[in-house]
């Protein structure tokens, strides 16, 4: 199975079972949780269940491209169900073997590990769960998001796509993995890792990241004031990615890290509740479409 | 149907948290088990299962009913009850109350007083009809570190309860809260038993697991785990290193099928730091690393898999291990290429505190610090110079490669990188050794070079911390100030160590730019120390009163401080030192009272009228000397062996003198002699102070 049909199956695997097959978003997250799709429709009252690829940049694990296993930018495959179905649990092995990963040759196994976004106010429990040893998915049960207790209790199921390749093409360097029949993760991204690997670590202006850290801030209430929700909740995915440059810089002591990190969750915190305020006042129109059908 | 039948209770949860999987089952039982003893209901052993995805009991000889018993209702007293023999309206109210006859009343005495009570014999339910209940009261009242929600009701449990068995003979237990309901199917291994299996008999239980390739036993699993690694050792000529043994327990509660098997890495790697590869195999992966005889580490190690068979399994256990290996070798030889002194620079751009500047301004004050110290402890040239270049160094490695990205390494590979670059061997173990003790049980340094320093770099944090304004407060102190306090203390114990801290404080908190009022800065840093002192004495076993009976002036000397109230806890408990330290402390309390004495009045032996008085003075004269040369040597031991020979002196003068006399001559002439006993032990132990009963 080479990188892209790896994403064809999971696409196919999802939708036959009613899931909204949305797109990466358009702007810089790290990691498929900050995607609207999940952050915000795993909040309220009404179903939501959505699977997606999203590119998840992550400035301070760049390697430059030379390292076998690390990148700044990596592709998760992402599920967002609420509420949690019963039988989650085989549903997503399903989705595994169906790769043509035979259990019984493989061992697969559910390693406690409880979730948590600071930046997000998100806390989950759940799992790591390793194919004979190795971390390919995160699993876990959302409880709390922007600060918000959740009910219903929705699951995020997040595949690392380029370990579940490199599992089933027995790679040792995500750079050789086949994308297609033709080409290799390192043809299509090396190089890119090598540039925002540089600019992260060594070119991006600091005083103008931490300036705009602060515009944006002021922009994320601007628009808040103004009775919009998704705009605002835009400008916290900025925040949070110019805060992983400033931090990839080094340029910011443990203390100052800690408060950066609490601007974002207070900004997060105010979009949340204010989205399902205004999920509120349009009636919560996806419990009606459920009821309906 | 029988008098008694089996009882099957299984809980089937997705994958338990490994650490705690086995203490949540004991919960179960011992709460399950509890409640059928206090529901009255007789029953047989019990059995315990655990595996990662089930906990379950199985409990033999549960009777059919509970076991009928008499409920006794006290009413009025005797007196209230009758009146010219005949029942009062209370008496009478009593038993409608109750729906006896007045005949039926029995009487008892309840305190020396007559009562009456209404005794009702009470008939035992069906046991069928309570087990839901009590589990549904089992369930709610497990605690555990963390709850989660997951469905409609929103339960909280610790992971997902997704099927339960609750099977009575042959009778299932309705039971259906938490998203399900009860049935008599239980589900075996993941991969080799995908339909639910019947339990027809509860008896076959976990024979029908067994077949389903789950050993829910978990001792059993325990067991063909120390095998399955002890054939393997054997067959190699290997062990299992010792920080490794956890690992038992961790692969018991992390499968239900356990499989041993053998893997290796390339002997390449070999060439990396054992810590690097133990850390590696045991905390990340949970594999146990194989040691040969002479305690090197081989490149076997084995791994416990959940599937029988492991040839294409053992292929991705090793890829795994070596892509992180890989990662640490890189790093290892990256970081080696650069002389490790030269990192110093590098700290520069790391920050401390915003306020306090870089990690290498706090190593600076490391350095000034543990100079200070090195030359109180009047430590020889050669020491003190090992101790400076050890504080030097001791943060490097923060910035090498490897802890950046191996944090658990820090230390431990500024040991390697020091020798290295031709440190001495005393010099690399103080960089390790200076973060111990890590945490309540660890190892102090090993020898006084890694003590000082560790002592110094924790002072800066604490002082450095202190004057950006901070203080912790509550339960809340993220800079880890108090466990600093303890490890400081712990390594002053340890090593024997005569510092003077309030003589340091003053020498060091110059150096702290923040610090504008510097008396008023060093009080209060001397009270945090004081309070922070006090507690951790009272954390290693002393009670408080002790502590404030003997840690006076702790500041000047806290080991000799804790000598002292170490000397005292361990006389309190001996033969007749109760006695005498209750005889002490009234003597101190007359002193404090005064009596209207002349405060630099001294004993006038004539004045003594009595024999028990002159006896208890003379026997004074004869010690005093002995008492000084005690106190002035530190042999605490031997100050109380003194005062323990006061007993039946001290005894025989409350018994029979009287000081609280008229005449004011002798009265303050028997505080003045109280007074000078108890001086005499002032430093030592201030009597006052302990709490006597």
């Amino acid at each position: 199975m080479t990188f892209q049909e790896i994403i064809f199956h999971l696409n196919k695997y999802w939708h036959e079972r009613g899931a909204i097959i949305v797109q990466p978003y358009d702007l810089e997250t790290g990691a498929g949780t900050f995607n609207p799709a999940t952050f915000l429709r795993s909040l309220g009252p009404e179903p939501w269940s959505s699977a997606y690829v999203e590119p998840s940049r992550r400035p301070t694990d760049g390697r430059y491209g030379e390292n076998p296993n690390r990148l700044q930018l990596f592709y998760q495959y992402q599920v967002l169900i609420k509420p949690a179905p019963f039988d989650i649990q085989e549903q997503y092995l399903n989705s595994i073997s169906t790769m043509g990963i035979d259990f019984s040759e493989h061992d697969v196994r559910f390693v406690h590990d409880d979730w948590e976004s600071p930046t997000l106010g998100a806390t989950g429990l759940g799992w790591e769960v390793w194919l004979d040893g190795m971390e390919i998915t995160q699993f876990t049960y959302f409880q709390q998001v922007g600060g918000i207790e959740l009910d219903p209790i929705p699951v995020e199921l997040t595949y690392g796509l380029e370990r579940i390749a490199m599992f089933i093409q027995q790679k040792e360097n995500v750079f050789d993995v086949m994308w297609n029949e033709e080409l290799t993760y390192g043809d299509i991204r090396q190089r890119e890792e090598y540039e925002f690997s540089r600019y992260n670590f060594e070119v991006a202006d600091i005083k103008r990241h931490i300036m705009l850290f602060d515009e944006f801030e002021k922009e994320t209430f601007n628009i808040l004031e103004n009775g919009l929700v998704l705009p605002a909740y835009d400008m916290v995915i900025k925040c949070s990615h110019i805060f992983n440059i400033i931090d990839a810089r080094g340029a910011i002591s443990v203390t100052e890290r800690a408060y950066y990190i609490q601007r974002v969750r207070n900004l997060a915190k105010a979009v949340a509740k204010a989205y399902v305020e205004s999920r509120e006042k349009l009636g919560f129109p996806l419990l009606k479409k459920r009821n309906k059908s | 149907m029988e008098e008694y039948a089996h009882l099957l209770c299984e809980i089937g949860v997705e994958e338990l948290p490994h650490s705690i999987s086995f203490r949540v089952a004991r919960d179960f039982k011992e709460s399950f088990t509890k409640l059928l003893d206090e529901n009255r209901i007789d029953h047989g052993e019990v059995r315990l299962f655990s595996t990662p995805r089930r906990f379950s009991i199985l409990i033999q000889n549960v009777s059919q009913y509970q076991s009928d018993y008499e409920e006794e209702k006290r009413g009025p007293s005797f007196d209230k009850a009758y009146s010219d023999g005949r029942p009062t309206r209370a008496l009478l109210g009593f038993c409608r109350a109750n729906g006896i006859e007045p005949e039926e009343v029995v009487f008892k005495e309840v305190r020396g007083s007559r009562y009456i009570f209404a005794v009702k014999k009470i008939k035992g339910d069906k046991t069928v009809k309570l087990l839901p209940d009590i589990l549904e009261t089992v369930l709610n009242g497990m605690r555990f570190p963390k709850t989660m929600r997951w469905e409609k009701s929103n339960f909280s449990f610790i992971r997902p309860i997704r099927w339960i068995l609750f099977k009575y003979g042959d009778e299932v237990v309705g039971y259906d809260k938490v998203g399900l309901s009860s049935s008599e199917y239980t589900f075996g291994h993941r991969v080799y038993s995908s339909e639910a299996i019947k339990v027809e008999n509860v008896e076959d239980y976990e024979e029908l697991l067994n077949k389903a390739c789950v050993v829910a036993d978990r001792d059993k699993r325990l067991n063909l785990i120390r095998e399955g690694v002890e054939r393997i050792t054997k067959e190699l000529n290997t062990r299992v290193p010792e920080g490794a043994e956890v690992l038992f327990e961790v692969n018991t509660d992390l499968t239900e099928l356990p499989n041993p098997v053998l893997c290796s890495f390339e002997e390449e790697y070999l060439t990396l730091p054992p810590e690097v590869l133990i850390s590696e195999m045991v905390e990340h992966q949970r594999y146990f690393p194989l040691m040969d005889s002479e305690g090197k580490i081989t490149n076997n190690f084995i791994v416990i898999s959940n599937i029988k068979d492991n040839t294409k399994s053992k292929a991705g256990f090793e890829r795994v291990l070596r892509a992180r290996l890989n990662d640490g070798k890189f790093f290892y030889e990256e970081d080696k290429k650069r002389n490790f002194f030269d990192y110093l620079e590098d700290l520069k751009a790391v920050s401390f505190h915003p306020e306090l500047g870089s990690m290498e301004e706090k190593v600076r004050r490391v350095e000034k610090i543990s100079g200070v110290i090195s030359d109180y402890l009047k430590l020889e040239d050669e020491v003190k110079r090992d101790i400076l270049e050890a504080a030097t160094l001791c943060k490097n490695d923060l910035v090498t490669q490897m802890v950046g990205e191996f944090p658990n390494l820090q230390g431990i590979m500024g040991y390697y990188y020091a020798l290295e670059s031709g440190h001495g061997e005393r010099v690399a173990k103080a960089i390790k050794d200076h973060y111990r003790p890590r945490f309540s049980g660890d190892r102090t340094p090993e020898d006084i070079v890694g003590s000082v320093v560790g002592i110094a770099d924790r002072l800066d944090s604490i002082i450095g911390i202190f004057s950006t304004g901070y203080e912790p407060k509550g339960s809340r102190d993220p800079y880890g100030l108090r466990r600093a306090v303890f490890s400081i203390i712990r390594i002053i114990v340890d090593k024997k160590i005569n510092l003077s801290l309030s003589n340091l404080l003053s020498e060091v908190v110059g150096i702290y730019p923040l610090v504008k009022d510097k008396e008023n800065f060093k009080k209060k840093l001397e009270d945090f120390f004081k309070t922070r002192i006090r507690s951790v004495f009272q954390e290693l076993g002393f009670d408080y009163d002790e502590i404030d009976a003997a840690m006076a002036n702790v500041l000047d000397d806290i080991y000799e401080a804790y000598r002292r109230v170490e000397a005292l806890h361990r006389f309190r408990s001996r033969e007749g030192f109760k006695d005498l330290f209750i005889a002490f402390k009234r003597m101190a309390n007359i002193v404090k009272e005064g009596g209207e004495c002349d405060e630099s009045g001294r004993v006038n032996p004539d004045l003594f009228v009595q024999q028990e008085e002159k006896a208890l003075y003379n026997y004074y004269l004869e010690k005093k000397s002995y008492i000084k040369r005690a106190i002035d040597s530190k042999d605490y031991e031997e100050v109380y062996e003194i005062l323990g020979s006061f007993k039946s002196y001290v005894d025989d003068f409350f018994d029979n003198v009287l000081v609280m006399e008229d005449n004011r001559n002798l009265r303050c002439n028997r505080i003045y002699l109280l007074r000078e006993i108890v001086e005499s032990f002032s430093g030592i132990i201030d009597f006052s102070k302990l709490v006597v009963s």
